[in-house]
């Protein structure tokens, strides 16, 4: 009887910690109920992060759809950050690839969970640990230069673009993502400020919307892959205080 | 062009990693060849001969001439480095100095000599450096991390400059190189001068590979040059951790300066095992590492990273580290020699 207690005891937290990704609660939410495929999602995270306030990711789908169905949106959820949602990115065209890079914070080592949801309701979800040492000795004051509104949209295309191919494109815009959690200097709060969203317009046809959150790393960074037979690319981000920025590239096809 | 050309010119990191690896071939090769050493200097002077620590005054000054051209001429901002701090925490930093100094004597060569060595076959720098990467990692992200991040935060103040002003600058690379070029001693060995330049000039290139080649606005890399406290680290960890990893400057640089430093010891047929003769060795050269590791992290650099890499940017921490390192090292000699 003693030996089944200690089990028991032994057993308990043992199982919270390795909770299902697909029953964390904003997880689960999303999925509706629908059971998730393991295989198909790629989260690439690094194992180690020295520095939690801005972690390279990407995220990458690369799983089997039924016919006439379609990928609606990526997500990614951090399982112990204050706010679990670290972005999402909506494709409204097929000519946006599932393929995304952003850096994202991360408060502690945690889990980040990615789910993939398609049209027809079909889901697919990938889970990784992340462990965050304490930023390095290395890292320079971040209070050195402070902006609060949106400054300087930056869009890389490649060198090179050949007719047919995919075309990678990333994307930047400095802003410092004010959770509305962080103390100022006199220990009052500072108010939330994000950059709420990034649509990508194809030759005026809605294409994508990037959906930033807390979980966002400052200066919000997205690589993106595009294909297809769009000319016209319009970037529009869009600020809390309903401030937008808009940037226009050709794609010399 | 070729294909793979191609690539590397859309990405600027792996176009700069590849350039590290070169840089670091280079850069263990002379090493091994000009044996710079600013602990070899310091004993020396103690006995009286000045040769090595003139060769090592020599590299600093043609670290800062270089790194000062090249800031001036590229445009790399050397005030982005680590280095150069409003509001460093001084004290931190000279008694990281100090450990590291200390340290550097029990163990009989610095982080960067001590990987030279270990490449020409020296296993007893072979076991410092083991050590050293354990001492980093402690004081890092390990169980001292958290009472250093305090002990920075406690001791840190504002100061009126980040950095000597050029011309504070020039009268003391002006009094190096005085003292580095006076008499005959340093004319008269071709390894000592042509070297200690040549590692000078490099600490430029390192500047340029971070800060120029691997410049990319929208994945940044911190821009660095030679150190090896952190690099030793991250090179374990990496080793350690390989999957989900990935390269950096410092990993690399590591990598090539032993693979350097081997090829140049095995062409030369400098490469013999050595180990330890004594207990006594053997302790003094993991507490030896292990004081380099935590005091290297402390200073912020090694004699590499603040006394060459630092003191390019003219970096007021770095001067604090470097009489720390001297100060240090200058007493457990004494106290040795006892």
């Amino acid at each position: 009887m003693s030996r089944l207690l200690f089990a028991l005891l032994l057993s308990t937290p043992l199982s919270l910690l390795a909770a299902e990704p697909a029953e964390f609660a904003p997880v689960a939410e999303l999925l509706a109920g629908s059971t998730p495929q393991t295989a198909g999602l790629k989260l690439d995270l690094p194992s180690v992060s020295e520095d939690g306030s801005a972690v390279a990711v990407g995220i990458q789908f690369e799983g089997q759809l039924e016919p006439g169905d379609r990928l609606a949106s990526l997500h990614l959820f951090a399982t112990e950050n204050p706010r679990p949602e670290l972005i999402a990115f909506r494709l409204l065209s097929d000519q946006t690839l599932p393929d995304f890079n952003t850096r994202i914070r991360l408060n502690e080592s945690q889990q980040v969970i990615a789910v993939a949801v398609s049209e027809q309701g079909h889901s697919w979800i990938s889970a990784k640990d992340v462990r965050v040492t304490i930023s390095g000795c290395l890292v320079r004051d971040p209070d050195a230069e402070v902006i609060t509104g949106m400054q300087n949209p930056r869009i890389a295309l490649p060198r090179r673009i050949k007719a047919g191919e995919p075309v990678e494109l990333r994307t930047l815009i400095n802003h410092p993502m004010e959770t509305g959690l962080r103390p100022d200097a006199d220990g009052s709060l500072i108010p939330q400020n994000l950059v709420q969203s990034l649509q990508l317009a194809i030759d005026e046809q809605p294409a994508l919307e990037v959906q930033f959150a807390n979980g966002t790393a400052a200066n919000p960074y997205v690589r993106l892959v595009v294909q297809g037979q769009g000319k016209e690319l319009d970037f529009r981000w869009q600020d809390q205080q309903g401030e937008e920025v808009v940037e226009k590239r050709q794609l010399p096809l | 062009m070729p294909d793979f050309v191609e690539a590397l010119l859309d990405a600027p990191q792996q176009l700069m990693l590849w350039g590290t690896l070169l840089f670091g071939l280079l850069l263990g090769a002379l090493l091994q060849w000009s044996r710079l050493c600013l602990l070899r200097g310091l004993v020396h002077v103690r006995q009286g001969n000045h040769l090595k620590l003139k060769a090592f005054a020599l590299a600093m000054t043609a670290a800062v001439a270089s790194s000062q051209l090249l800031a001036w001429y590229s445009g790399v901002d050397l005030a982005g480095s680590i280095y150069v701090q409003d509001n460093p925490a001084l004290p931190v930093i000279l008694f990281g100095g100090l450990l590291f100094g200390c340290g550097m004597a029990l163990a009989n060569a610095c982080t960067g000599r001590s990987l030279v060595l270990a490449a020409g076959g020296n296993l007893r720098s072979l076991v410092c450096l083991l050590s050293l990467a354990i001492g980093a990692g402690l004081a890092l992200s390990g169980l001292l991390a958290e009472l250093r991040v305090w002990l920075e935060n406690l001791t840190r103040f504002s100061l009126p400059v980040s950095r000597l002003p050029l011309w504070a600058g020039l009268v003391l690379v002006a009094g190096l190189l005085f003292y580095a070029l006076k008499g005959r001693t340093l004319w008269q060995s071709t390894p000592d001068l042509v070297g200690s330049l040549l590692v000078g000039i490099l600490i430029s290139s390192g500047w340029w590979l971070t800060g120029v080649v691997g410049a990319d606005e929208f994945e940044p890399v911190p821009l660095l040059s030679v150190s090896f406290v952190a690099p030793v680290f991250e090179t374990q960890q990496y080793l350690l951790l390989f999957t989900g990893s990935k390269l950096s400057f410092g990993i690399v640089l590591v990598a090539g300066v032993f693979a350097g430093a081997l090829l140049r010891a095995l062409l030369a047929r400098e490469f013999v095992w050595e180990a330890f003769d004594s207990p006594g060795r053997l302790k003094r050269s993991l507490s030896g590492g292990l004081l380099m590791g935590v005091g290297g992290v402390l200073s912020l650099g090694c004699t590499y990273g603040q006394a060459l890499s630092g003191f390019s940017t003219l970096a007021i921490t770095s001067l604090v580290a470097i009489a720390g390192i001297v100060a240090g090292a200058w007493c457990t000699l004494a106290l040795l020699k006892n």
